[in-house]
C-alpha cells in the first residue's frame, strides 16, 4: 500500500506524523533553542496563528509549516464570539486592546506564511450548555466553508476543522466536511476530553468514517501514551507541544518515574530532542547526542 | 444608402429612489468613500448586485464584472482598490491606454487627501505608462498608507522582467483589469494574460478584479480565476439605439458621414464620435467636417502627443469640439459625452473584419446621463461583414466566450507561440534558469495553459536558434544570453534583436579587422532597428531639398555622421 502523504509547499508531509508545536517571540525562549532541530527530526512543524504573527523570513522554518486560526483563545476570559455576516467572529482582549479573528483575517495571514491551514474554529469545552456548543459549531462549520471558498493560493491545503460535544455530533460535523473539495479535516477541542480515551477515539471513529480518505489530524493531542491507538482509529497526524512542556519539566518521555530537578537551558533543551525524537521515531544528531550527560543527573520523582 | 435598424439595448430603471446606499448594509466608511465620489446619487443595479448581494468588500475572491458602459462598474474596481490600501499594501489599477491611465490617475488624485482622510491613512498615487515611469525609483515597501498604482498592462510587465523587481510585485495586494476584454485581443491579449498568470501564480495571489462592458461568455475566465465571483448586468442605461448603414457601390463613406453629422448637429446638445481605420483618414475627415458644416471637428489619434490628446479630449469635455474623429483605440474606455458614434469602417485591410463586440464596445461610447445615445456602423458592399449577418449580431448583442490570446494567434506570428512569454520568464529568473519543466509548469497555470505548454519546446528551440538564449546542458536549466536579456529587458521585439545582431554578425565575417563596426554610430542602431521593425515608415519624398538639409547637417556633426549614409 502506497504511503499515505500530504503535498505541500515545502514538500511532502509524509502519514502518520507526529508534528510538533513550536512558538515565536519571547515567551517560550526553549523554543528557538529547538528550533534549528526541526526540520531533522519532524517532518513539520505548527504555529499559532497567535505567535506566527511573530515569524520573520530570517526565522521561518524549513520544513512545512502548519498554522492554526488561534481560535481556542474562544476559551479565554473576557474573548466574545459574535456572529457577522453569518461568520464566526471571535472578540479577544489582550493587553487593554480588543482584538478581532475574522475568517478573513486568518485566511489572508495564513496565504501568506503557511504551508497547511486550519479554518477558524471555536472549541467546545465540555462542560459548555448545549445551545451554545450548536452555536460554536454552527459558526465553525461557516467559516471552513467560507475558506473554502475564498482561498486564492491554490497550494495551500485546507483543513476544515470538526468542533464537537460527543460522537453524534462530531459525525454531524465532519458530514458537511466531506466531499467538499477540504485537503484535509481536523479535530479540535480534544484536549479537555483527552482523558476519556474512549470517547477521543469514538470520535476519531466517527468522523473518519464519514470523510473517507481524506487526510485527518487531530488538534493537540500527542502524548506517546495515546499516539499509537489514534493513528489506529484512523488519525494521520497529531500536533502537540508535549515534547517542550515534559522537557521543561525536567521529564523524558518514556521514564515518567525520573526527572531533573531545577534543568538547565541545556538539559531542557536536550530533553525536548530526547522527546521529540522519540515521537517522530528520528535519531538524535550527533550534536545534541553529545549533551546525554545531562539525563544522568535524572532523579526518581517524588 | 440604406438603414436597418437593430435595435435598442435593454434598459433598466438604474436609479430607483427606493434603493439607497444605506440600504446595502455597508460600512460606514465604505457609504464615506462613496459619497465622496459619487455624492447624491443612488446605487445602480451592479452596484446593488456586487455589494449587497454578493457582499464583495466581505469575500476575497477574484471578481469579473460584466456590466454595459455606464452602469457604475468603475465604482466596484475603486472599492476592492481602496480596501487593499486601507491594509496598507498596494493596489493596482491596469489600463489599456496611457490617456486613460491618465485620466484615472488624475481623477483619483483629486480626492487622495479625502480619501486618506476617511481611510485613516495618507494615500499615495502613482502613475506608470510608457509616458512615466517609476522602475528608477526605489521600489521597497509600500509607504504606510499604501500605494495606489496606475499603469498599463505593457508597464507593468516590462517591470517584471527585471528580477530586482520582484520582491516589489509580493507587495501587491489587489489588481483591477480594466477593459479586460482585451484579454482575448490578438494583439494585446497574451501580455495581459501572462501578467495575471503571474499574479495567480504568486506566493500570496493578489485579488483580481476584472472590468468589462464586453465579454461574452466567461465559463473558462471563471474556471481560470477560481474561486472568483461573476457580477453580470446586460441592461444598459441609458437606452442604445443601434443602426447600420449600408453603402451602395459608389457611395463615398466620407460623405455619408458628414451628411450623417449635418443630421445631428444642429441638436445643441449633441456630439458626435466617428471611429475610422486610419489615423490619416481621422485627420482628413476632421478637417473636411469642419469646413463644409462650419463646426469645430477635431481629430485624435495615437500619433498626437499627449498635450494634443488632452487639449482634443477636455475640447469635447466642454462641448467646444462638436466632432470628434478618431482611431479605433478610442473606444477603449474614455469617458467622452458623446450623443451619438459613427463607426465608418469596420473591416482593415490586413486585419479583416472587427468582431461584434470590438463594434458594440465603439457603439457603447454613445448616450451620456439619461440622453439616450444612437450609434451606427457604415456597411460597405466589399467589407468582410455581411449587412444582414451583422444586423443580426448587433441585435442580439452575443459575444463570443472569452478565450486566451494564445489559442488563436497559433501559427500565425514569425516567432512561436508564446516565445515573447518564455523570454520574460528567462529574463525574471535570470540567475538561476529555468527548466522546461518550470517553464512548462508556470504557463500551464495560464488561461490557454494547455495548448502553450505543447509550445516551450518549440520556443525554447527558437530562441536557441536566434542566439537569444542557450541550455546549460549539466543543470539542463535555460538562460537567456547576454543579447536576449538586454532585448527582453528593453521590450524590444525578439526578432528585430535577433536581426540586428545578425547583422552585426554579418559584418564581422564581410570585414575582418571591423573597420565597418569601428565606423558605426548611434545613428546607425537607430536607422537598422527602424528598419527592422516593420513598422510603417515615415517616408519622405527624397527632393533635393531633404538632400540638402542631411548634407547639411552631416558637415556640421562629421563625428555622428551614420556608416549608412555614406
Amino acid at each position: 500500500m502506497a504511503q499515505r502523504s500530504l503535498k505541500t509547499r515545502r514538500g511532502e508531509l509524509s502519514f502518520p506524523a507526529y508534528v510538533p508545536v513550536t512558538t515565536f517571540g519571547k515567551k517560550y525562549p526553549l523554543d528557538d533553542l529547538i528550533r534549528p532541530y526541526l526540520h531533522r527530526l519532524a517532518p513539520a512543524a505548527m504555529v499559532s496563528y497567535y505567535y506566527a504573527q511573530e515569524m520573520s523570513p530570517e526565522t521561518s522554518l524549513r520544513l512545512p509549516t502548519l498554522v492554526d486560526s488561534g481560535g481556542f483563545a474562544a476559551l479565554f476570559e473576557g474573548s466574545r464570539l459574535r456572529q457577522q455576516k453569518g461568520l464566526g467572529v471571535l472578540e479577544i482582549n489582550r493587553d487593554d486592546r480588543t482584538e478581532q479573528l475574522h475568517p478573513k483575517t486568518v485566511l489572508e495571514f495564513q496565504e501568506e506564511i503557511a504551508d497547511v491551514a486550519f479554518t477558524l474554529d471555536f472549541p467546545i469545552p465540555p462542560e459548555l450548555d448545549t445551545k451554545e456548543a450548536k452555536r460554536r459549531q454552527r459558526l465553525t462549520i461557516a467559516n471552513a466553508h467560507w475558506a473554502l471558498d475564498n482561498r486564492r493560493r491554490r497550494d495551500l491545503p485546507l483543513y476544515a476543522c470538526v468542533q464537537a460535544w460527543d460522537v453524534e455530533s462530531a459525525r454531524s460535523c465532519a458530514k458537511q466536511y466531506a466531499n467538499g473539495g477540504f485537503e484535509g479535516i481536523a479535530i479540535g477541542g480534544l484536549v479537555p476530553r483527552a482523558r476519556n480515551l474512549e470517547l477521543v477515539l469514538g470520535i476519531v471513529r466517527a468522523v473518519r468514517e464519514e470523510i473517507g480518505d481524506l487526510p485527518l489530524h487531530v488538534l493537540g493531542l500527542g502524548h506517546p501514551n495515546s499516539l499509537t491507538q489514534l493513528f489506529e482509529a484512523g488519525v494521520d497526524s497529531v500536533d502537540s507541544s508535549s515534547y517542550v512542556r515534559y522537557a521543561a519539566s525536567g521529564k523524558l518521555w518514556g521514564q515518567s518515574h525520573q526527572r531533573i530537578e531545577e534543568p538547565t537551558p541545556t538539559d531542557r533543551l536536550h530533553l525536548a530532542l530526547c522527546n521529540l525524537a522519540t515521537a517522530t521515531g528520528k535519531t538524535l544528531p550527533l550534536s545534541s547526542s553529545q549533551m546525554l550527560f545531562s539525563t544522568l543527573r535524572m532523579s526518581g520523582t517524588s | 444608402m440604406r438603414k436597418i435598424d437593430c435595435g435598442i439595448s435593454e434598459t433598466v430603471d438604474q436609479a430607483s429612489p427606493t434603493v439607497s446606499w444605506e440600504n446595502l448594509r455597508l460600512d460606514k466608511l465604505w457609504l464615506r468613500v462613496i459619497s465622496l465620489m459619487q455624492s447624491g446619487t443612488h446605487p445602480r443595479p451592479v452596484q446593488t448586485l456586487a455589494l449587497k448581494d454578493r457582499k464583495i468588500l466581505d469575500n476575497r475572491k477574484h471578481l469579473i464584472v460584466s456590466a454595459p458602459t455606464n452602469s457604475g462598474k468603475s465604482l466596484i474596481g475603486w472599492l476592492t482598490l481602496f480596501q487593499i490600501l486601507k491594509s496598507g499594501k498596494r493596489a493596482i489599477l491596469l489600463e489599456p491606454l496611457r490617456a486613460l491611465a491618465r485620466e484615472k490617475t488624475d481623477e483619483i488624485e483629486s480626492i487622495a487627501k479625502d480619501l486618506g482622510e476617511i481611510l485613516g491613512k495618507p494615500i499615495k498615487v502613482k502613475i506608470s505608462t510608457g509616458d512615466y515611469r517609476i522602475e528608477d525609483e526605489l521600489m521597497g515597501d509600500p509607504p504606510p498608507g499604501g500605494e495606489l498604482i496606475v499603469a498599463t498592462p505593457e508597464r507593468l510587465e516590462a517591470l517584471l522582467r527585471n528580477p530586482m523587481n520582484l520582491p516589489w510585485f509580493e507587495t501587491i495586494g489587489a489588481v483591477c483589469v480594466d477593459e479586460a476584454h482585451l484579454l482575448g485581443s490578438q494583439r494585446r491579449g497574451a501580455t495581459l494574460e501572462y501578467l495575471l498568470t503571474t499574479f495567480l501564480t504568486m506566493v500570496t495571489p493578489p485579488r483580481l478584479v476584472l472590468l468589462s462592458a464586453t465579454l461574452g461568455g466567461t465559463e473558462a475566465l471563471e474556471q481560470w480565476l477560481s474561486p472568483c465571483d461573476v457580477i453580470r448586468v446586460t441592461e444598459r442605461q441609458p437606452p442604445l439605439e443601434k443602426w447600420i448603414i449600408a453603402l451602395e457601390d459608389g457611395e463615398e463613406a466620407n460623405q455619408v458621414a458628414i451628411a450623417t453629422a449635418k443630421d445631428i448637429l444642429p441638436d445643441p446638445t449633441a456630439q458626435l464620435l466617428i471611429f475610422v481605420y486610419q489615423t490619416k483618414s481621422a485627420q482628413s475627415l476632421a478637417k473636411q467636417i469642419s469646413e463644409e458644416l462650419g463646426v469645430d471637428g477635431r481629430a485624435y489619434h495615437a500619433q498626437m502627443s499627449q498635450q494634443q490628446r488632452e487639449s482634443v479630449r477636455q475640447g469635447f469635455l466642454s462641448g467646444d469640439c462638436r466632432v470628434m474623429v478618431t482611431t479605433t483605440a478610442l473606444a477603449l474606455g474614455m469617458n467622452l459625452p458623446a450623443s451619438h458614434v459613427v463607426i465608418r469602417d469596420n473591416t482593415f485591410p490586413g486585419v479583416g473584419r472587427l468582431g461584434a463586440g470590438e463594434l458594440l464596445q465603439m457603439m457603447g461610447r454613445a448616450g451620456r446621463g439619461e440622453r439616450p445615445g444612437v450609434a451606427m456602423v457604415m456597411v460597405r458592399p466589399k467589407d468582410g461583414w455581411d449587412v444582414g449577418e451583422l444586423a443580426a449580431a448587433l441585435r442580439a448583442e452575443q459575444l463570443p466566450e472569452l478565450g486566451s490570446a494564445f489559442e488563436w494567434q497559433w501559427g500565425q506570428e514569425k516567432v512561436p507561440q508564446g516565445t515573447t512569454q518564455v523570454a520574460a520568464l528567462l529574463s525574471r529568473w535570470q540567475v538561476e534558469g529555468a527548466t522546461q519543466e518550470k517553464l512548462t509548469s508556470f504557463l500551464g497555470h495560464s488561461l490557454g495553459g494547455r495548448a502553450l505548454v505543447g509550445q516551450v519546446p518549440v520556443a525554447l528551440r527558437w530562441l536557441e536558434s536566434q542566439r537569444l538564449a542557450y541550455e546549460d546542458p549539466e543543470q539542463g536549466t535555460y538562460h537567456l544570453t547576454v543579447l536576449g536579456r538586454r532585448a527582453t529587458r528593453a521590450v524590444l521585439p525578439l526578432p528585430v534583436a535577433a536581426g540586428y545582431a545578425q547583422l552585426l554578425r554579418d559584418l564581422m565575417t564581410v570585414d575582418p579587422q571591423d573597420k565597418l563596426l569601428a565606423d558605426w554610430k548611434p545613428l546607425d542602431h537607430l536607422l537598422v532597428l527602424d528598419l527592422l521593425s516593420e513598422r510603417s515608415p515615415h517616408l519622405r519624398r527624397y527632393s533635393a531639398k531633404l538632400k540638402l538639409q542631411v548634407d547639411g547637417w552631416c558637415e556640421h556633426y562629421p563625428e555622428q555622421v551614420p556608416l549608412l549614409f555614406r
